[in-house]
């Protein structure tokens, strides 16, 4: 019985811990020090650079026509840069 | 030991209440709420692991005071069946339901912990709130820890039907792509409320989709797989309404992998894409209600229990609660761009949609009849496997031959000259297969076998061409030697490339149905004594030697057949019948020779103490495709998963691949 009991007091303290830590001690060292904001104008960005080189390769195979593939490669560039200029505004030291 | 399960599930149930809580309020207090949420994510899957692990230790150390240890097990049944045995249990299949949802819930927060900032607290509210329903059925409908009033010696044992290799990794498969598709339902749920939806969500659910898709298409073939070596009725579908609960949100999954392909590059289909996601999720609902509500028939079910109203609330909250989100975010949900043309890659995705959802509606109504049937008539009318053959072969047709249409068509619109150029091989290729069949085979003597083996020729050719046509490209535009280039179109798109090795795995799969269901043969055989024979299909089976064992667990009657085509031995062969004492329960244990061309499948019926056996032979040909077939979807699906080629632009400043095309 007193076996059960301890197990069922360090389930309880574990998750007590677990939930209180960043409420107790907001600055978290262990946290990732990467900027939200910066990551998922990176994910966009990854995004954006992925999509024209797909758009790229199905103009080559042949997927897309030559007027098909000016329109949206044209449109997703002027995406990237835009991602590109908002990346450069929240790093300008880099 | 019950008190620690009981209190792991009691503490899971408060945790994942206070992860809804605090996720929620850091939408309006901030992080350190969302990272307290988080942290009560990751205590939630530790404690749910607590409770898995107790019930896990309790099968393994024979704690017959657990009901479920009891009725599932016995103290004589290998270890590895007393593991799966969690699963054989209505509580048990539930707590393993559970736990997975907690360790994805527990993933999608590490993987997301710099990402997504903005979705992840309704995401980790809608997966703890789904959490907090199965929390509630555990600790207070269908308790996996019950224990009994008296202690008994030993246990009743797992049902010989459960005690199959594949009954081992069947269900936790198939549960890993039942509860993945519950990801994607909570980020497609905190767009909504969060107001994001641009092609972000989609991108962050990809995988997730992806991965849920595999498994359940991996577990629906190993339950097939099992259903043939255990069932002994010659096959491996029959359309139960329990296979149709699985396949019914693959189906719609299916839709949503292909239809936002259309949303990513052309910018429609939103509300379709929303509807699709919280369609899949329900019916991954629905599935897990029917097995365990006792409203259907099926060797696959669980017993009657009161699980079912349960379920049907939840799932009317999840509908009612996902219907209402999408209808008042309509406006923001607007398509980019609308369909230019009905011979364009978005029409066939839509094409390839509708089809899909009318298998799933049809699967659907055919499963459910029979309970709205006895509801309104007060007699249960039961949809025969007719209704669904006659349905899912000619859309399955259709959807076969889209495979192949839709990655040679161009997106927005398709000339005549293009379409010429693209399909003019392919075309070649079928009629060339038609031909070779008529000569060589008796293939046409099914005329629906003969068109599925034509257009698994044409969507092979599509698929080849395809491939040939990235090689060409990487080759004259990278300058890389062949085998590079062929080998590095799965780096460079691994979705698309391993996407079309799923289509082949799919091709190979129909082959494998059109052969196995309209070319099977069978016969029952009475053989009276030693050197007695029989014939089926061309195949002459002598009756060789009775076998009779026994052991303290089970004891064995068999027959050796010696099995003849022309004259030359093919193989010996075995059936048996198994009687366990500790459930006395039987099972058939079916002797199957397989090979590219055929199964020989035989079940022993009886074996009378005067040495008459009486065996059923099945003759059907080219099953193994469809095992064949399952690997293929297999290593398809972890190409489109791997993360070989990713770009890692990430937080650096510095993107791994440099974006060389693009100038600010």
């Amino acid at each position: 019985m007193i076996f059960t009991i301890v197990i069922i007091s360090a389930m309880t303290l574990g998750a007590l811990a677990l939930i209180a830590r960043p409420l107790l001690a907001p600055r978290d060292s262990g946290r990732s020090a990467v900027d939200p904001v910066l990551r998922e104008l990176d994910d966009a960005l990854d995004r954006s650079l992925d999509s024209i080189d797909e758009i790229s390769f199905d103009h080559r195979t042949g997927h897309l026509s030559d007027d098909d593939y000016a329109a949206l490669d044209q449109d997703e560039r002027a995406r990237a840069i835009k991602l590109l200029r908002q990346k450069e505004q929240l790093t300008p030291n880099e | 030991m019950s008190l620690v399960g009981r209190a792991a599930l009691l503490l899971v149930l408060a945790s994942a209440v206070y992860a809804i809580y605090a996720a929620l309020r850091s939408r309006r207090d901030g992080e350190a709420w969302q990272r307290s949420a988080e942290g009560a994510v990751y205590a939630v899957f530790g404690l749910a692991s607590m409770a898995m692990g107790t019930l896990w230790l309790g099968l393994l150390t024979d704690q017959f005071q657990f009901r479920n240890v009891q009725e599932y097990t016995s103290s004589s049944l290998a270890w590895y069946f007393k593991l799966s045995a969690l699963w054989g249990s209505q509580a048990g299949s539930l707590l393993l339901w559970m736990w997975i949802l907690t360790m994805f819930a527990a993933a999608a927060v590490v993987l997301n912990r710099s990402r997504n900032r903005e979705l992840m607290p309704v995401v980790v509210a809608v997966l703890m709130g789904i959490a907090v329903f199965f929390a509630f059925l555990l600790s207070f409908v269908s308790s996996p820890f019950e224990t009994l009033a008296t202690v008994p010696a030993d246990g009743r044992g797992l049902n010989p039907l459960l005690q199959n290799p594949y009954m081992v990794i069947h269900p936790p498969i198939l549960y890993l792509g039942y509860v993945g598709l519950a990801v994607p339902f909570a980020f497609a749920m905190a767009a909504l409320v969060e107001k994001r939806l641009d092609s972000a969500w989609i991108s962050s659910v990809r995988t997730w989709t992806i991965a849920s898709w595999a498994f359940l298409a991996i577990g629906i073939l190993l339950g097939s797989r099992w259903a043939y070596e255990e069932l002994g009725w010659g096959g491996y579908w029959a359309w139960d309404p329990v296979e149709n609960a699985a396949f019914m949100p693959w189906l719609v999954a299916t839709a949503f992998l292909h239809s936002v392909m259309v949303q990513e590059r052309r910018g429609m289909l939103r509300v379709w894409n929303m509807s699709l996601v919280v369609l899949t999720f329900s019916l991954a609902l629905f599935g897990t209600f029917l097995t365990r509500s006792g409203i259907i028939a099926s060797v696959h079910a669980f017993g009657e229990s009161t699980l079912g109203v349960w379920f049907l609330g939840f799932i009317a909250i999840v509908l009612g609660g996902s219907v209402a989100l999408i209808v008042a975010r309509l406006p923001l949900l607007r398509s980019a761009h609308s369909l230019e043309s009905f011979i364009s890659r978005e029409a066939v995705f839509l094409y390839n949609n509708l089809l899909l959802l009318a298998l799933a509606f049809a699967v659907f109504w055919g499963t459910i009849f029979p309970v709205i049937s006895e509801a309104a008539r007060g007699s249960r009318i039961t949809v025969g496997t007719g209704y669904y053959d006659q349905i899912a072969v000619f859309i399955g047709v259709a959807l076969l031959i889209l495979t192949g249409v839709g990655p040679l068509i161009p997106w927005r619109k398709a000339s005549l000259n293009a379409l010429r150029r693209r399909f003019m091989v392919p075309l070649v290729v079928a009629a060339s297969t038609g031909v070779l069949l008529a000569i060589f085979t008796p293939a046409w003597e099914n005329w629906i076998a003969g068109l599925v083996f034509v257009s698994a020729g044409f969507v092979a050719a599509c698929i080849v061409s395809e491939y040939w046509r990235g090689t060409k490209a990487r080759h004259a535009g990278k300058g890389l030697s062949w085998p590079r280039a062929f080998f590095g179109l799965f780096a460079q798109n691994q979705r698309r490339y391993g996407g079309y090795l799923v289509h082949l795995g799919v091709v190979v799969l129909f082959i494998g149905l059109a052969g196995s269901s309209a070319f099977s043969s069978s016969g029952d055989l009475v053989l009276n004594g030693q050197g007695e024979r029989g014939e089926v299909a061309g195949y002459t089976f002598v009756y060789e030697e009775s076998l009779r064992t026994s052991d303290e667990h089970k004891g064995t009657v068999g027959v050796k057949l010696g099995v003849f085509r022309d004259g030359d031995r093919v193989k010996t062969m075995e059936p048996r019948t198994n009687f366990y004492f500790a459930d006395q329960q039987r099972s058939t244990e079916i002797a199957i020779d397989s090979n590219l061309e055929r199964d020989v499948y035989i079940v022993l019926v009886g074996l009378s103490e005067g040495g008459v056996a009486r065996v059923s032979v099945f003759v059907n040909p080219m099953v193994m495709w469809l095992w064949i077939a399952g690997v293929i979807i297999t290593i398809g699906s972890v190409i489109a998963l791997l993360p070989l080629n990713r770009r890692k632009s990430a937080t650096t400043g510095v993107p791994a691949t440099p974006p060389e095309t693009v100038s600010a």
